[in-house]
């Protein structure tokens, strides 16, 4: 089968007027423009290339479904896009089409005390959601670095990572169920089985997850149930201080196996990040020449466990050697840890200008392989670093992955400065390189590719069959049984390759 | 949206210009119809910045930061339990 797409005719721009109105159809060069790129490294070089033809602002599921079937019917491609602030390029258009953006879609539209859920329009930011659930004394845990500006319809998009995962889980255990409108304009409610406030069930497959993570490829949330926990009374965030990476990684461990319930995360910082911070004047305070890697752990719950806990994580840190860095560092960095997009974006370069902006490339490794895949990522970033002045390495970190524990597998973080004013074909060509041999050092020590922003890109998404094996030739059929005409989000994560078979 | 306990929100939005109305500022460029920082100016170092705009700034994002983290517990624990500190 060979499907052809075709352009946004007057016929299509018509038709959605009828659906939305004229002023949620949005033709102007400036709506399409910055609803072309995201917070990944982009090319600007060649923006208008980006661009999609048109993009409309839903209100309602019945908007979304009779706009998705005009596109099936049509063989348009269509975009669904939410707050476009992941760092992979699933709410970007590869061809162009409709950019169905779903931000008027937030809604509230229960809060249950009882069974303790709420179901909103998924396209609500968390910070906003969770100032609405305050007064009623619960919580809607999900806490990304971009906590403040995302939304939750795109971390259902992206399957997304949360820093507090050790204690309270990650998007894919705290979306209890979802509504979904299907490439072909079918509505599916899907969950765990049974009614949408069930978290477990065992009738028939999961299929929850399916549409947790498919980066815009196989539909669009138009509702979602999310789990609800009590407010937390207390927190304990504490930062320790180590004269080396070693240390550092060395003293990880007994904070992650600490055996307390209300440990929320850890996080090690490297020597290259410190030396970052340092410099970086805005977002550290500066520490002697002494320290060379941190170990940054939180707690949350109520009182009275928090307190315990604070007991017995200063006592790991004594008992490892660790320096503890103050009241005033720890809480506000670990503050800061919940809105990384607010200061990094824009970050010093190596003459100590400011002109870059941040990028951060992540995959999941075992507690293991850490030091072999920092030695290796560092080793890549410097050797291309040498040739472009367009980028800078601004150190990495190490996160606790594992939803309700702190050992296992590790969300690894390069953070890479880019001048992306200056990119043009050569230097965008390197970064691409550069990701991918950071890609396949990470598969080559047994890690995924991505642990929070899936794995879309050009220099990481040549290398998804490598990882996925038969669960990509799954990945290939699905899409074809979901998605009969290949238009919702096409060009993205190889998918093509499942209307290659030479039939049609 | 309630706001009762991160207070309501400040000012006003300006009245919207046309876009053939406005002036460039100084050190702002029109790349294809996009306001951009002068891309000249970002590799000044160290810039300009009167003491009242670095202290505006750093007050700016320490109040910020407390805002941000209220919103995860109610309060913060000190490093030792506060009748060890007597």
């Amino acid at each position: 089968m060979t499907v052809t797409h075709e352009g946004v005719n007057r016929v299509a721009v018509a038709e959605l007027v009828d659906i939305l109105g004229p002023e949620r159809v949005v033709v102007s060069p400036q709506g399409r423009l910055v609803r072309a790129m995201v917070p990944a490294p982009f090319p600007f070089h060649r923006w208008a290339d980006e661009a999609p033809e048109l993009a409309v602002l839903p209100e309602t599921t019945e908007e979304v479904v009779a706009i998705v079937k005009l596109a099936n019917r049509l063989r348009i491609p269509i975009v669904p896009r939410a707050g476009a602030t992941g760092l992979n390029d699933g709410a970007k258009p590869n061809r162009g089409g409709i950019v169905v953006d779903t931000k008027r879609m937030n809604k509230v539209l229960e809060v249950d005390t009882t069974d303790w859920t709420v179901t909103i329009q998924p396209s609500i930011n968390m910070l906003k959601l969770n100032e609405y659930l305050a007064p009623r004394g619960v919580w809607y845990p999900d806490d990304p670095a971009s906590y403040p500006v995302s939304i939750v319809s795109g971390r259902i998009g992206t399957g997304g990572w949360s820093l507090l995962g050790s204690r309270y889980g990650h998007v894919r255990d705290n979306v209890i169920s979802l509504e979904v409108v299907l490439p072909t304009g079918e509505l599916l409610e899907v969950g765990q089985g049974g009614g949408r406030k069930i978290r477990h069930s065992s009738t028939g497959y999961r299929l929850k997850d399916l549409f947790l993570g498919h980066q815009g490829t196989l539909g669009i949330a138009t509702q979602a149930t999310l789990e609800l926990y009590p407010r937390p009374e207390a927190e304990f965030p504490a930062f320790f201080g180590y004269p080396s990476f070693d240390a550092g990684y060395q003293a990880m461990q007994p904070f992650c196996r600490s055996n307390l319930a209300t440990l929320a995360g850890v996080i090690l910082f490297d020597e290259r990040k410190v030396q970052y911070l340092r410099r970086d004047d805005e977002a550290y305070i500066p520490e002697p020449e002494s320290l060379q890697s941190i170990v940054a752990v939180a707690a949350y719950g109520s009182e009275g466990e928090v307190a315990a806990a604070r007991d017995r994580l200063m006592r790991i840190g004594a008992e490892t050697g660790g320096r503890y860095l103050g009241e005033e560092l720890s809480e506000l960095d670990w503050a800061s840890r919940h809105d990384r997009y607010a200061t990094p974006l824009h970050g010093r370069s190596r003459d100590r200008a400011v002109h870059m902006s941040w990028h951060c490339e992540d995959a999941a490794i075992t507690y293991s392989q850490l030091p072999l895949v920092k030695r290796r990522w560092h080793e890549i970033a410097d050797r291309y670093i040498a040739e472009h002045e367009v980028f800078d390495n601004w150190g990495m970190f190490f996160y606790t992955n594992n939803a309700y524990k702190g050992w296992g597998d590790f969300l690894v973080e390069i953070d890479i400065g880019i001048w992306e004013q200056r990119l043009d074909e050569r230097s965008w060509r390197a970064w691409t390189d550069m990701k991918r041999e950071i890609t396949q050092a990470s598969l080559d020590a047994g890690g995924s590719i991505s642990a929070c922003h899936g794995a879309t890109r050009e220099g990481e998404v040549e290398l998804v069959p490598a990882e996925l094996g038969g669960q990509f030739e799954l990945m290939l059929k699905l899409k074809r049984m979901l998605d009969p005409n290949n238009i919702m989000n096409p060009g993205k994560y190889l998918l093509d390759q499942a209307y290659e078979d030479g039939e049609g | 949206m309630p706001d009762e306990d991160y207070g309501e929100p400040r000012g006003t939005a300006p009245p919207e210009v046309p876009a053939e109305d406005r002036e460039l500022r100084t050190g702002v460029i029109d790349n294809d119809g996009h306001y951009e920082v002068d891309p000249a100016l970002m590799s000044v170092y160290p810039q300009f910045a009167t003491d009242f705009e670095v202290d505006r700034i750093v007050t700016g994002r320490l109040e910020y930061l407390y805002w941000v983290q209220r919103h995860f517990a109610d309060r913060v624990l000190p490093p030792h339990a506060e009748d060890s500190r007597q």
